[in-house]
């Protein structure tokens, strides 16, 4: 009786310690001390340089969390437990965010260098008048090719890829919007069509494209580019330009017809607590040298207008990355389309793969 | 004599450093009940594997009824075996287990059922077939496996110590059994044993091994009564064994004394061991005794009194008598000429038959 | 009484185990499938699978690959246990081969991208042997090789215990009963190894069937499971529901094949 008596007061010990733990866990992910900002950004997503200047210019400690997507990020501060103080939501999330009332508004009084951003990157459908967010970066989905086996030039808009000379060329990013996106656009639609025939029709017409699709991946695109595996590719601006600073074959496109225009800002989430350390961080991060610098080792587009002008000529004039103004007139946001939707495309999506053989 | 059904020349086997078989010669005619007897690791069960297959051989040649076998797999050898484990497969019946053999050649259907039935009835097995395995008793399993054996009807059944994973009693009934069935079936069994009296009682013939070699090979009552030397005497029943000198034929001298005995055609004052069995010796009065010795422990045995006792010379003594005698008695003990065998050391078997002849025929 | 006492007492670790991870998130599982996207109750996700024919395919290519992954896993997996618990060091060996378990997944694939690229070792050979560099990541025996590596270990396992049960004896017994080799080995050594060749195929077939990252890495989204699709319904459309309607046919999948394999225990069963 009594080894068992000490068996059972071990495991409530047990209980109490990881009960204990998880306590502290949760405390220490958002900890309560007041000279703290608590950023929670996706990986590798801001230059750690700038970090440092920030603690020692403002006295403030930072405390970084990564997420991989916008989904995760969505989920946690969802579940409340955080007390993140800004996170970097894409547009199409800031949509859902806010229909979820996990926004905080700005207060504009507290910013300075709101004007510094470019007017073509500021009050965008999916927060109009930046109520909630500040613009942090953005970019477009385009066209990647490998000179070593495509002629500059011979590829400029989406129907290119449907060449039946490209057989087995091209890899897609596995992702559902931006695949049935550029599908909807080589037809002339938006990306943002709710239509249910017109999403099939782009189906359909994804389907043709099969032959010429060699695989549909995600991060480890920018590997097999890199390694001219394949010798087209189809992703975001972002990867693009890492892609292209390890193997100078590549080069990136983005159709003029349209495309998609992404934005990841800065948000306030419902968990923040410090609010000094937020807007300290926002104005620093507005700041054109700041900005310069963290687009310089991002290697992202910056929104910042004064910054770009900072930023060396060979990237400040590089087009593939600061497409003409006359291209992104063209460019199309996301928009939080209805579950339904959603659901659609990506069963819409599936069927694709599912015909890819 | 007959042609032999097995016949081992010169035949060695190792494993890496230790040599299991050493220049072995043996013979065993057809019908008889044969018995490998030594400790573990004398080499016997690798005999066994010469003869089934299932080890080949370094050095010599085997024959199996006057034919040269080394090379033939085990499959195609006219032995079959019963396992000291029993072997039996266990994703089987009996019924199955038994069969095995027959559904493996084309035998039909009605004439496989005929046998099995039969060959289970030889081991008192009637209406078993549908047993599991895992249901049957160590001894049922004993049965199962050696008729699995005989319905091959081989030529000679090989038996690696298939009794010893069972209790006395049972033990008992089966070597009954085992030898009714062998004179039954008329075929050669080759029987492994480290038990002598499980031998003594089966065997027409009997070879004695230790370290890889066949020390003596004779009759169950040659071997007992004329052991060729220490081991043979120590491992086949219970002997009282002293060191004595031969000084001339028929008279050896141990514990001090000179006795009359019947062993010659040895050197004058050869030093010699001599064996006596516990049966052989005979309690007396002090004064009619060949040696006086003190009661020290005595156990009763059922059929006797197994006693041990010390001489004056503080040589200790097992005697078996029928009748109690007192501890810490002083008794005699008596014995005649013929109790008494002496060994010579190092004697091979060949110089000890040839010995044996010379004055054995004097008689 | 003691002693009952005691052992219902040990026994609740064991069953707060079982509630928490097994019965509740199974229940949960279940429940969610009945739950359409705003939460409310229905049977929509059933009728949508059964009557989709993307799905219904994904399934039968769910089941197709991880029929075929497992049989090429038990054609290598089962000569080389053999093999294993014939060698010397054989827990030496046995360890070299459970020793790739250790690494994970993500890992391997990502060696085998290396491996399979156009300028990987294998191209290289390829080039070498005057065949010429092909395509082969993204094709259908990329994913079934690399699958089959990763799966090789759990089938070994249970198939090599069962040789390791199998004693010698038995061999021996079935050779001196007139068995030829082949005999022997579809006779004895199949049977009385089956219930390690059943527990391997539960163990590679089953979780065969929801590969999803796989079929990204290696095959490059050709080839869609039905792990394909869960993934995308809870971390995409965030439709959890449709979700777990998958997740429950993939456990009833799953429960067929324990069933069809199960009947091990029953017979055969050995005693050492």
């Amino acid at each position: 009786m009594k080894r068992l008596f000490s068996l059972l007061v071990g495991i409530l010990a047990v209980c109490a310690l990881l009960a204990f733990s998880a306590n502290r866990l949760q405390t220490k992910s958002g900890d309560s001390g007041t000279k703290v900002l608590n950023l929670y950004n996706w990986g590798d997503y801001i230059d750690p340089a700038l970090i440092t200047k920030f603690e020692k210019e403002s006295g403030y400690h930072v405390n970084v969390e990564t997420f991989d997507s916008n989904e995760a990020m969505f989920t946690k501060i969802k579940q409340g437990g955080t007390s993140y103080d800004l996170t970097v939501p894409s547009e199409y999330m800031i949509e859902k965010m806010k229909a979820a009332h996990l926004l905080q508004p700005l207060d504009k009084s507290r910013l300075t260098g709101m004007s510094n951003l470019d007017a073509r990157f500021t009050n965008q459908s999916f927060d109009r008048n930046n109520k909630y967010s500040v613009p942090y970066f953005w970019g477009t989905l385009g066209i990647v090719y490998n000179d070593k086996f495509i002629k500059p030039g011979e590829i400029s808009h989406w129907n290119d890829l449907w060449k039946s000379k490209y057989r087995n060329d091209i890899m897609l990013v596995d992702s559902t919007r931006d695949i049935m996106g550029f599908s909807l656009v080589s037809m002339g639609k938006s990306v943002n069509t709710t239509n249910p025939a017109t999403l099939r029709a782009a189906q359909h017409k994804l389907d043709q494209l099969s032959p010429n699709v060699k695989a549909i991946v995600a991060d480890e695109i920018k590997m097999y580019m890199a390694d001219n595996e394949a010798p087209i590719a189809v992703d975001w601006s972002g990867e693009a330009s890492e892609m292209i600073s390890n193997n100078a074959h590549l080069h990136y496109v983005v159709p003029s017809e349209g495309s998609n225009l992404w934005f990841d800002n800065l948000v306030i989430p419902k968990t923040a607590k410090h609010y000094d350390a937020i807007y300290a961080f926002l104005n620093f991060m507005l700041k054109p040298e700041n900005a310069a610098q963290n687009a310089e080792y991002v290697g992202y587009a910056t929104p910042n207008k004064k910054a770009k002008v900072l930023l060396p000529a060979s990237i400040r004039n590089d087009k593939q990355f600061y497409p003409p103004s006359s291209t992104i007139q063209n460019l199309e946001v996301y928009s939080d389309l209805s579950p339904k939707t959603i659901g659609l495309y990506n069963d819409l999506y599936l069927e694709f793969k599912m015909h890819t053989h | 004599m007959a042609q032999p059904i097995v016949k081992l020349n010169h035949v060695s086997k190792s494993y890496g450093d230790s040599t299991v078989l050493k220049d072995i010669n043996l013979e065993l005619e057809a019908g008889k009940f044969y018995t490998l007897l030594g400790p573990s690791g004398s080499g016997k069960t690798t005999i066994l594997q010469t003869i089934s297959g299932f080890t080949s051989v370094d050095a010599g040649d085997v024959y199996f009824d006057g034919q040269r076998i080394n090379e033939l797999p085990p499959n195609r050898r006219k032995v079959n075996t019963v396992f000291q484990d029993y072997a039996l497969f266990p994703n089987m019946n009996v019924f199955d287990n038994v069969a095995f053999g027959l559904t493996l050649q084309n035998v039909k259907k009605a004439e496989i059922t005929r046998r099995v039935t039969s060959a289970l009835k030889s081991v008192h097995l009637n209406g078993y077939g549908n047993r599991e395995i895992s249901e049957l008793s160590g001894g049922q399993k004993q049965r199962v496996a050696i008729a699995r054996a005989i319905i091959m009807e081989p030529k000679m059944l090989l038996l690696d110590e298939p009794l010893s994973a069972l209790d006395a009693k049972l033990r008992r009934d089966m070597q009954y059994e085992l030898r009714e069935l062998q004179q039954r079936l008329g075929i050669t069994f080759l029987f492994i044993t480290h038990d002598q009296e499980e031998a003594l009682a089966m065997s027409d013939e009997i070879f004695v091994m230790n370290d890889g070699v066949i020390l003596q090979s004779g009759t169950p009552v040659d071997i007992y009564d004329e052991p060729i030397n220490h081991f043979v005497a120590n491992f086949i029943g219970e002997s009282n064994i002293l060191n004595g000198v031969m000084r001339e034929d028929y008279v050896v001298e141990f514990v001090g004394k000179r006795f009359e005995c019947e062993d010659a055609g040895m050197r004058p004052n050869e030093p010699v061991e001599v064996v006596m069995r516990p049966e052989d010796l005979t309690i007396t009065t002090v004064e009619n005794g060949k040696l006086v010795v003190t009661i020290d422990t005595q156990l009763f045995r059922g059929d006797y009194y197994e006693i041990a006792a010390t001489d004056d010379d503080g040589n200790e003594w097992l005697i078996h008598s029928t009748n109690s005698v007192p501890d810490n008695s002083r008794v005699g003990v008596t014995f005649a000429p013929n109790d008494i065998h002496v060994m010579r050391f190092n004697e091979s078997e060949e110089d000890f038959d040839a010995r044996l002849e010379t004055y054995e025929t004097d008689d | 009484m003691k002693s009952k006492t005691a052992n219902l007492f040990y026994f609740i670790p064991y069953s707060l185990w079982l509630f928490l991870f097994v019965v509740a998130p199974v229940a949960l599982i279940l429940y969610n499938s009945f739950l359409d996207i705003n939460h409310h109750f229905t049977l929509a996700n059933y009728t949508t699978f059964f009557k989709s024919g993307t799905y219904l395919m994904m399934t039968l290519n769910s089941l197709w690959y991880a029929l075929l992954i497992t049989l090429v896993t038990l054609l290598i997996s089962y000569p080389t246990a053999y093999l294993l618990s014939h060698l010397k060091h054989k827990q030496l060996w046995l360890l070299l081969i459970i020793l790739p378990t250790w690494i994970n997944l993500l890992l391997k694939a990502y060696a085998f991208i290396g491996i399979f690229n156009q300028t990987g070792v294998a191209n290289q050979f390829l080039s070498f042997i005057g065949v010429g560099p092909q395509q082969l990541l993204f094709t259908n025996f990329s994913f079934i090789f690399v699958a089959t590596y990763i799966q090789i270990p759990f089938m070994i396992m249970p198939i090599f215990n069962a040789m390791e049960d199998l004693n010698q004896s038995y061999i021996n017994a079935s050779h001196d009963l007139g068995a030829t080799n082949w005999q022997t080995f579809r006779r004895v050594i199949w049977p009385m190894t089956l219930p390690g060749v059943k527990a391997g195929v539960q163990t590679v077939f089953i979780p065969s069937l929801s590969l999803f990252m796989l079929t990204r890495l290696i095959g490059g989204n050709k080839v869609i499971t039905l792990g394909t699709a869960i993934e995308e319904h809870f971390l995409i459309t965030m439709n959890w529901g449709m979700g777990s309607t998958i997740g429950v046919v993939l456990i009833v999948a799953m429960v067929i094949i324990m069933v069809l394999t199960g009947d091990a225990k029953s017979r055969g069963g050995f005693q050492k």
